[in-house]
């Protein structure tokens, strides 16, 4: 009887020791979304760590929910592609697709200020639809994205003059890094790819025969009459693709991570990434999964971007604005301008996004954001269901002042308040305005 | 000022004539500096109770609960008057100061505060998305004489609004206590306290510490500016004290400092009336009336009541019909007012017809940016509007 008792009292103590706290719940949820709502967290505290981290795994899209863009008027179609995108991101039921998207838009960069706002609302459905899903098909089908090869000039490569642009980005911004490869292979890949162009008005892929250059190539020790698709599955994914798997692990721990490299740890998960023929969502997992990651050292210690801050304000505070082409106008003044990075490399951010005049925008956007109770969102409440309220509506107790530091701030506020709040809107004003709140 | 520092200024070369007011004729006086003091009510005020149709019997109808009775009302000019406790407004209107605006607004009324507040701020139409207050932009515009300590002074809030702006020098005051006292050593102590933290993360959470660095730099900014202000003139006048008051009353004893400060900016919260109106509106409107006849006051013990320009503005206005619990929800059109001994008295515009609502709200009759302009020609005298886009509204007269 003592022994049965014993058994079960152990089994109730690691029951409770591995499912989620509530802290964990609110990192996981910070660095893979747009912040977190009392909702979101609430949802996955009965699971265990793993479970919850596959629970956000087994939600990830392919679609958008929103309605396709009009893209057929002439007028602000660029801000028309950003209002649209921006409220997916609000509305999603799962951020963490949206984040990925906007991990692989500062990836594999196109820009509207050359390409036009049809192959952009293309190319973030390319990457939507393969956000979670296989890298290697990622990067082929982005090689015949139409906004890559216009923003890459592609289709100006050919045969008689070939145009080393594309090779090169697709090497040292893509999928290898700097130093990994040799100017001889770039020339070989350029001359792979020639011939590859699109039809201008469908920005259908077409391969141009015409153009490209059928001479044998050695690029990076695969030789053959090699095509760019061969340079792909061959040279990149077959023969480099250790190289490939670090490079691209390298980068996710750098935007989900940590600002602190650990090599023996991205070693590790790319061999997992490449041992499963580049399956984003294994990679992820194991990202999700590092100790580094759930270190609660960790916490609060990297910077949110514009948008992550602008979302996840509005997501957390379930507040609707009326016209939601401020909230890019506010993004671009902070510096992130979405579907148009200001170059080939993307946005560096981290610290960068910190300068004396984006501070002030960003308290500038906070301040506004909680000058009232505004309407809630008009969300697709099929998708997401939400009930509770908003914290701004939570009645103002102690109990509810400590419980709102804890939804919105990774780390114990830097400062203390000083005055007598009011209410709870002079509250949240105060906890989003101390500078714990750019923490995610 | 005295007459050294004014010579000082003037000798720059550039005209501050704009910012200053012209001696009366005949009066032995130098010119004093003019302010501009702009009062946002926070959340939307219900102007429709303040400044009061009561001959409309949509108003009664409408709001069963919240209409104020006829009887109660004081009345201005037998169609208009003000809610009862605004006693302390009706003197200014009798003495001939008090300007009326009905119908302030502009096409497409945005009814969050977010956006709509930035649209007064930036002096937008609702679908153009403008970074910088209008007043940053007009001051920009207009060669602004490097003399200036400061652009503005915010009081009761941290927001710049109309003032935010590239290169403008503006003294954000949060707490106003700690202003007045020994303002130059608790904000070493401030930046002492900064300084600790930036150490503490500096290892642990070194983008954390970057951005302490960044909030430090500002706040050294904000201190040399601060330091510059010359401590606050005592005033004989009494203030209520409440926030209200004292935000007028700060705002007083700078302006009798005689430093030159173009514009402050007071802002007064809880005017989001969404349940329970009424105790909460009155108690809003009761300190409001009482502290702007304090102000009156305290202007004419120093002698400036004609120096200075007192003008409301608030993001919208709020629904005619009342709702389910007792208060009102986002509006459109509102009624404004201004007053200073400058000003001539009177309503200037239409009051929004309560039988031709737009979606349940007062239509706007004359556009908010006609305000503006009138004070950036009339009260400034400047010729440029920058990137303002004001060349077209209309006037006002009562400057």
């Amino acid at each position: 009887m003592k022994f049965i008792s014993l058994v079960l009292f152990f089994f109730y103590i690691s029951g409770s020791i591995y499912s989620i706290s509530y802290e964990e719940a609110r990192h996981l949820l910070h660095r893979t979304g747009f912040g977190a709502s009392e909702d979101e967290i609430q949802a996955l505290i009965p699971l265990d760590y793993e479970k919850a981290v596959e629970n956000l795994l087994n939600n990830t899209r392919t679609t958008a929910i929103g309605k396709k863009p009009n893209l057929n008027e002439k007028k602000k179609l660029r801000e028309k592609l950003q209002i649209w995108w921006i409220e997916e991101m609000l509305d999603t039921p799962s951020p963490f697709t949206e984040r990925m998207v906007l991990f692989w838009h500062n990836h594999f960069v196109s820009a509207m200020s050359k390409v036009p706002p049809k192959f952009m609302y293309k190319q973030n459905l390319l990457y939507r639809k393969n956000a979670f899903g296989n890298f290697a098909v990622l990067l082929e089908e982005i090689t015949k994205d139409p906004a890559m090869i216009l923003y890459l000039d592609l289709q100006s490569n050919k045969a008689e003059a070939p145009n080393e642009n594309f090779a090169r980005e697709l090497f040292e911004l893509f999928t290898l890094g700097e130093g990994k490869y040799s100017e001889e292979d770039i020339k070989q890949a350029a001359k792979a790819f020639t011939g590859y162009s699109i039809k201008h008005k469908t920005g259908e892929f077409h391969f141009n025969k015409n153009q490209h250059d059928i001479s044998k190539k050695n690029c990076m020790g695969v030789s053959g009459r090699l095509i760019g698709e061969d340079i792909i599955k061959e040279a990149l994914i077959k023969k480099r693709g250790m190289d490939v798997a670090k490079f691209i692990t390298k980068k996710v721990w750098l935007e989900f991570v940590s600002n602190k490299i650990n090599n023996k740890e991205i070693q590790r998960i790319a061999k997992v990434f490449h041992g499963s023929n580049f399956e984003i969502k294994i990679l992820m997992k194991e990202i999700l999964m590092a100790e580094d990651f759930r270190n609660p050292d960790n916490y609060g210690t990297m910077i949110k971007s514009p948008i992550e801050l602008i979302v996840g304000t509005l997501r957390t505070l379930d507040s609707d604005v009326e016209n939601t082409g401020t909230l890019i106008s506010f993004s671009k003044r902070m510096g992130q301008d979405i579907l148009n990075p200001p170059s080939v490399k993307g946005w560096e951010g981290k610290e960068l996004w910190i300068s004396t005049h984006s501070l002030a925008v960003r308290k500038q956007f906070l301040t506004r954001v909680t000058r009232g109770q505004e309407m809630k969102r008009k969300k697709q409440m099929m998708m997401m269901k939400v009930s509770s309220e908003s914290p701004l509506n939570w009645e103002f107790t102690p109990k509810n002042k400590t419980k709102l530091l804890s939804l919105l701030l990774p780390i114990p506020s830097v400062f203390q308040p000083e005055e007598e709040d009011d209410d709870m809107d002079d509250f949240v004003h105060w906890a989003l305005i101390d500078p714990a709140y750019q923490m995610k | 000022m005295n007459r050294k520092e004014f010579l000082k200024l003037t000798s720059s070369g550039i005209s501050l004539l704009p910012f200053l007011s012209l001696p009366i004729e005949g009066k032995e006086t130098s010119p004093q500096p003019k302010t501009l003091v702009l009062i946002e009510l926070k959340g939307g005020n219900d102007s429709l109770n303040t400044f009061i149709p009561y001959k409309e019997k949509l108003y009664y109808q409408l709001r069963p609960k919240l209409s104020v009775p006829a009887d109660k009302i004081i009345s201005l000019n037998g169609t208009l008057g003000l809610h009862p406790v605004l006693t302390e407004m009706k003197d200014i209107w009798n003495q001939g100061k008090l300007a009326l605006f009905p119908g302030i607004g502009y096409e497409d009324p945005n009814r969050s505060h977010f956006r709509s507040i930035d649209i007064w701020d930036t002096a937008s139409d609702e679908d153009e998305f403008l970074s910088e207050g209008w007043i940053s932009e007009i001051f920009k515009a207009n060669n602004i004489p490097e003399g200036l300590i400061a652009h503005g002074i915010i009081i009761g809030s941290d927001d710049e609004g109309p003032l935010f702006g590239r290169g403008m020098r503006n003294v954000v005051i949060q707490n106003i206590r700690k202003f007045l006292n020994d303002a130059k050593h608790s904000e070493e102590e401030e930046i002492g306290v900064l300084q600790k933290e930036i150490k503490k993360y500096n290892g642990i959470n070194p983008s954390l510490s970057h951005i302490l660095t960044i909030q430090k730099n500002l706040l050294i900014s904000s201190i040399k500016l601060r330091e510059k202000i010359k401590k606050p003139v005592q005033l004989k006048i009494k203030f209520p004290q409440n926030r209200s008051g004292k935000n007028f009353e700060l705002a007083a004893q700078i302006i009798g400092s005689e430093v030159p400060i173009p514009v402050i900016k007071i802002t007064l919260g809880g005017f989001d009336t969404h349940k329970n109106q009424k105790p909460k509106h009155e108690k809003l409107l009761k300190e409001l009336s009482s502290s702007l006849a304090s102000f009156e006051k305290a202007m004419k013990e120093l002698g400036r009541w004609d120096d200075i320009l007192v003008l409301s503005y608030s993001e919208f206005g709020r629904r005619v019909k009342e709702n389910g619990s007792d208060g009102t929800d986002h509006g459109a059109a509102a009624t404004h007012f201004a007053l200073g001994g400058k000003v001539k008295g009177g309503i200037y515009g239409t009051f929004p017809d309560l039988n031709a609502l737009h979606k349940g709200d007062l239509k706007y009759t004359t556009d908010y940016r006609s305000i503006y302009r009138t004070i950036v020609e009339d009260w400034w005298t400047f010729k440029n509007h920058g990137r303002i886009d004001i060349k077209d509204k209309i006037k006002l007269s009562f400057l």
